[in-house]
């Protein structure tokens, strides 16, 4: 797959999601389901790399572009990822106050609420990939309630669920 | 308000936004603690519009506040001094983590933690699923949000439709359901 058309199918996902996860469930569906030349492993790992890195969520992305084409497809992930924020100047520019329009601000609302229900989609293949058993569930469980009830930060979750995986091992 | 050099502003947004981890909402508040609060670089309503048009911008919230916050302070240069040296950094890092696992991940041990890693990760994407729709359960608003998380995720999963026909559905059950 050429460089371009990789850029462009992961701008594809990042300009058409309201926030940094939410690109997910478009990227697999074009990367793992369409073009298929990464799998939903690959995907999970990127996405793992992306949430223990520092930076923001959508980060997964140069990721993703490492793993298809090295060092250039990890450039090409980057710019797919900063090329959206410059939407935000003519934003700023003509549409300011349209967006505090309550009506305009629900529709966005609605579109991140259903960006939930798609990320839900996105993981179910993930989820079959990686909970296998009673541990991973287990892992898996634990580091939801974490993040949602605590303050603890995305990186030591992650860590956490690599050192518990480590215990069987070394069982 | 004075204006911001160039250099500062990068090592400032090179500096708060490389601690911070995977919260965009923690690393924009501690900028506005030092643009708006210590340096006068920008108002509190420049950084309130700022932080809400980046929430409408396609893509990161974080790097569409990054490039308009730049913006305010120095235009398109002051755009990129924000918006690269919190994101370059962090992408040479997800990259390293990357090459990382593919190394490490065909070993006994490695294998063991990335098995774990990514059990945990699954948790992680949920987790962020529920914080994306958390502000939105109140009394009022719980049908509507309920309405669209499932309609979104069985449209999906069973389905089969792909998510851009999903996003533009929920953009007109947003604009009619008030």
């Amino acid at each position: 797959m050429s460089l371009a058309l990789l850029y462009l199918l992961m701008l594809k996902a990042t300009v058409t999601s309201f926030n940094g996860p939410s690109s997910l469930p478009l990227l697999r569906d074009e990367l793992v389901v369409k073009h298929r030349i990464i799998s939903d492993r690959q995907l999970n790992a990127a996405v793992m790399a992306g949430r223990s890195s520092p930076g923001p969520m959508g980060i997964y992305v140069v990721s993703v572009g490492y793993q298809v084409r090295g060092a250039s497809g990890a450039i090409a992930g980057f710019l797919a990822m900063i090329t959206p924020a410059f939407l935000v100047i003519p934003l700023l520019r003509y549409a300011g106050r349209r967006a505090e329009n309550p009506r305009v601000r629900k529709t966005f609302e609605a579109i991140v609420i259903a960006s939930a229900g798609l990320l839900l989609a996105a993981s179910e293949p993930l989820a079959r990939d990686a909970i296998t058993g009673m541990l991973p569930l287990a892992i898996c469980g634990t580091s939801f309630l974490l993040l949602v009830l605590t303050k603890v930060e995305t990186i030591w979750v992650i860590l956490g669920g690599a050192a518990v995986g480590i215990v069987p091992v070394m069982l | 308000m004075t204006r911001a050099p160039l250099s500062i502003i990068a090592r400032i947004f090179f500096r708060i936004g490389n601690v911070t981890f995977g919260s965009g909402n923690l690393t924009s508040a501690l900028l506005r603690d030092e643009l708006v609060g210590r340096r006068g670089w920008m108002s509190a309503e420049q950084f309130a519009s700022s932080f809400s048009l980046a929430r409408v911008t396609p893509g990161t919230n974080l790097l569409a506040f990054c490039t308009a916050a730049g913006w305010f302070m120095r235009g398109i240069p002051g755009a990129l001094a924000a918006l690269l040296p919190l994101a370059a950094p962090a992408s040479v890092v997800t990259v390293l983590l990357t090459f990382a696992y593919e190394r490490w991940h065909e070993s006994q041990i490695g294998a063991g933690a990335v098995s774990g890693a990514m059990a945990a990760v699954v948790g992680v994407i949920l987790a962020g699923g529920w914080l994306l729709i958390r502000p939105h359960v109140t009394n009022r608003e719980w049908p509507r949000t309920a309405a669209l998380v499932l309609c979104a995720f069985l449209l999906s999963l069973w389905a089969g439709f792909s998510p851009l026909p999903i996003i533009c559905f929920a953009a007109i059950v947003g604009f009619l359901w008030q």
